[in-house]
């Protein structure tokens, strides 16, 4: 099966202040494509950091990361955006939506950083589709939680991506709405074939069909 | 859904912020806008005035004497002067007139005035004519012969000098004397010109004790003639004839061009303090600009490393915070352009209603309007390059965990 994200032995490292932080100690991982993938481990085990690798946020200080078999070290940063903004689909725990658009302009967003034809009514689809038609000109501020994690996802599919990052996605939200959210990346991930990354502290989180990798101070755990 | 609409919806947003960011803009480009169109208003009516009265007349006066014709001072040009002007190589015709303060009465009430003398002769009246520009606004212009005849200046006609205004045929009493009235001139614009009360020059020298002295000696060039070349030949004869060397000149020989020169200058100073002052104006504006645009960068940084996640290259984040500042400014241009011409407006109004109409005749010229607009919205963009720059360098990582 063809790997669409490859980690090898990947180290990261921070200066803070003096003290040189070792947030990741070599990690390896390999995800395929289609996959379900749940990141699990406590506060502190360095998951933030190695989502930002595999959200190809940012380098690591050793080993290499390959997406889709093309590995993304000689990319610049301008490069990386534009990768992101095609391959990856992000979504946060602190929904984070523009506060000063609506529903409709939130899921644009991301057409604007790339050449292409105008995706007005994809985008009218994708929020029907996770059950906001009839909220596309609210603002953030008029949405529930899980609303606003509706309008997330919606983002996160507009261009398409192969793959969904997600972090923490049911964090700030109640169980029902959790559940939701949930039940929307599984239908993703079987109905669409979305890679899905999504990483967690929550074990209630895994379910069948997840492929689950826990990390524990920077190195995974078996 | 564009850049530009996510700049503006930040902008309105942030009202308050925004007016008070636009201040020193709006000043800055009114204060321009205003004193560029004045000026050049003014430039047009010199122009047209100075158009009408002809590039070839000469004007001749004692030093020093340009609003009591030479009376009071201790030079005084008289008619062998004219002569020697007139026999001057290059010198059509020759005329003169004088002017001065006068006691004018009219329907039982007193005034003073300016009084002057235009000559009725064939051969002198129609040079001064020329350098009045006066037209006929009713009855006629002095002939050959007239005596107790007045001529009066536009305001008699109305009831802005006195409680009546005057009539073809009224009696008027200037310096004591009686006078019939026989015709009026238009409106020239200014209050001197317009309330001037015109007798026959001899009548006129008699009232005024004159002898044979002249106010402003009138030369007109020959066509052909350099009238700068005549100037020089006048100024010259003039100084042998009064026994005077040259460079201490007790009279100034002026040409129309040298007239509007003046008042360049004058135009030039202005303008100059005026664009002086309005930069400080904008160089204020412009650090404001700047200063809104750094909070605005660091208030929004959590959004430009959403945005940067979402695939914002340096590039989209430079454009959005340039449009951001580019339209401050061209807002700031536009309310200043309509501040700035409205209060040219006003000035003219005010002008044309306490002056007289012909003062400032202000144009508009679309280009530079549209220069204004450019160069503030060039500015907004200048001011907000630094803050865009910072904002476009962030690290997506460290601006998504800024809380």
């Amino acid at each position: 099966m063809k790997h669409i994200i490859e980690l090898k032995n990947i180290k990261k490292n921070y200066l803070m202040g003096e003290v040189n932080v070792k947030v990741l100690r070599g990690i390896t991982l390999n995800i395929n494509k289609g996959e379900f993938v749940v990141i699990i481990g406590p506060s502190g085990s360095g998951k933030s950091t190695l989502m930002n690798m595999i959200g190809i946020l940012d380098k690591p200080s050793q080993g290499s990361v390959l997406l889709n078999g093309k590995n993304i070290a000689h990319l610049d940063e301008d490069k990386l955006a534009i990768l992101r903004g095609k391959t990856i689909g992000f979504i946060f725990q602190q929904f984070n939506l523009i506060k000063s658009m609506t529903a409709l302009e939130n899921v644009l967003l991301p057409t604007l950083f790339l050449e292409g034809p105008d995706r007005k009514e994809r985008a009218i689809k994708l929020l029907t589709k996770v059950g906001l038609g009839d909220r596309i000109h609210h603002r953030p501020t008029e949405l529930s939680g899980g609303q606003q994690q509706r309008v997330a996802i919606a983002r996160s599919l507009i261009n398409d991506p192969e793959i969904i990052l997600a972090d923490e996605p049911t964090g700030n939200l109640d169980s029902a709405s959790g559940k939701a959210i949930m039940q929307l990346l599984h239908e993703l991930n079987q109905k669409e074939d979305k890679t899905i990354v999504l990483i967690t502290h929550d074990v209630d989180l895994i379910t069948k069909n997840t492929k689950i990798v826990k990390i524990k101070d920077g190195k995974l755990a078996k | 859904m564009s850049l530009f609409k996510v700049a503006i919806n930040n902008m309105v947003q942030r009202r308050l912020r925004s007016v008070l960011t636009l201040v020193g803009i709006i000043i800055g480009i009114a204060a321009i806008v205003s004193i560029i169109t004045i000026s050049q208003g003014l430039e047009n009516s010199i122009e047209s005035q100075l158009n009408s009265i002809g590039s070839d007349i000469l004007f001749i006066r004692a030093k020093g004497a340009a609003l009591s014709a030479g009376l009071s001072t201790d030079s005084v040009l008289n008619e062998n002067d004219l002569k020697e002007v007139e026999r001057t190589n290059g010198v059509k015709e020759v005329s003169a007139y004088s002017y001065n303060s006068g006691q004018v009465s009219f329907n039982g009430i007193t005034k003073y005035f300016y009084a002057a003398g235009m000559p009725t002769e064939n051969d002198r009246l129609p040079l001064v004519k020329r350098a009045t520009t006066y037209t006929l606004l009713k009855g006629r212009w002095f002939e050959q012969g007239d005596t107790n005849r007045v001529m009066l200046n536009y305001d008699y006609s109305t009831t802005k000098l006195f409680d009546k205004a005057v009539e073809i045929g009224d009696k008027i009493t200037v310096e004591g004397q009686k006078f019939t009235v026989i015709g009026f001139f238009d409106q020239i614009g200014n209050s001197v010109d317009d309330s001037l009360v015109w007798l026959p020059y001899e009548t006129y020298r008699e009232l005024y004790g004159l002898g044979d002295n002249h106010g402003i000696i009138l030369a007109s060039v020959t066509p052909g003639e350099n009238i700068n070349v005549v100037s020089e030949r006048i100024s010259k004869n003039l100084c042998k004839h009064r026994g005077l060397e040259e460079g201490k000149e007790d009279f100034e020989v002026e040409t129309p061009s040298e007239l509007a020169a003046g008042f360049d200058t004058i135009l030039s100073i202005v303008n100059t303090v005026v664009v002086g002052l309005a930069s400080i104006s904008l160089l204020v504006g412009s650090v404001g600009i700047m200063n809104t645009m750094f909070t605005t960068v660091l208030q929004r940084t959590r959004e430009i490393g959403i945005m940067k996640a979402l695939g914002a290259r340096r590039k989209n984040i430079l454009t959005l915070f340039m449009f951001e500042s580019g339209t401050y400014g061209l807002v700031g241009g536009i309310i200043g352009v309509i501040t700035g011409l409205a209060f040219a407006l006003f000035v003219e109004a005010f002008f044309a209603q306490f002056l007289g109409p012909r003062w400032l005749l202000i144009e508009i010229n679309p280009w530079f309007i549209l220069g204004a607009l450019l160069f503030s919205f060039l500015l907004g963009c200048i001011s907000g390059l630094v803050p865009a720059i910072q904002a476009a360098k962030m690290d997506p990582v460290d601006s998504l965990r800024y809380e």
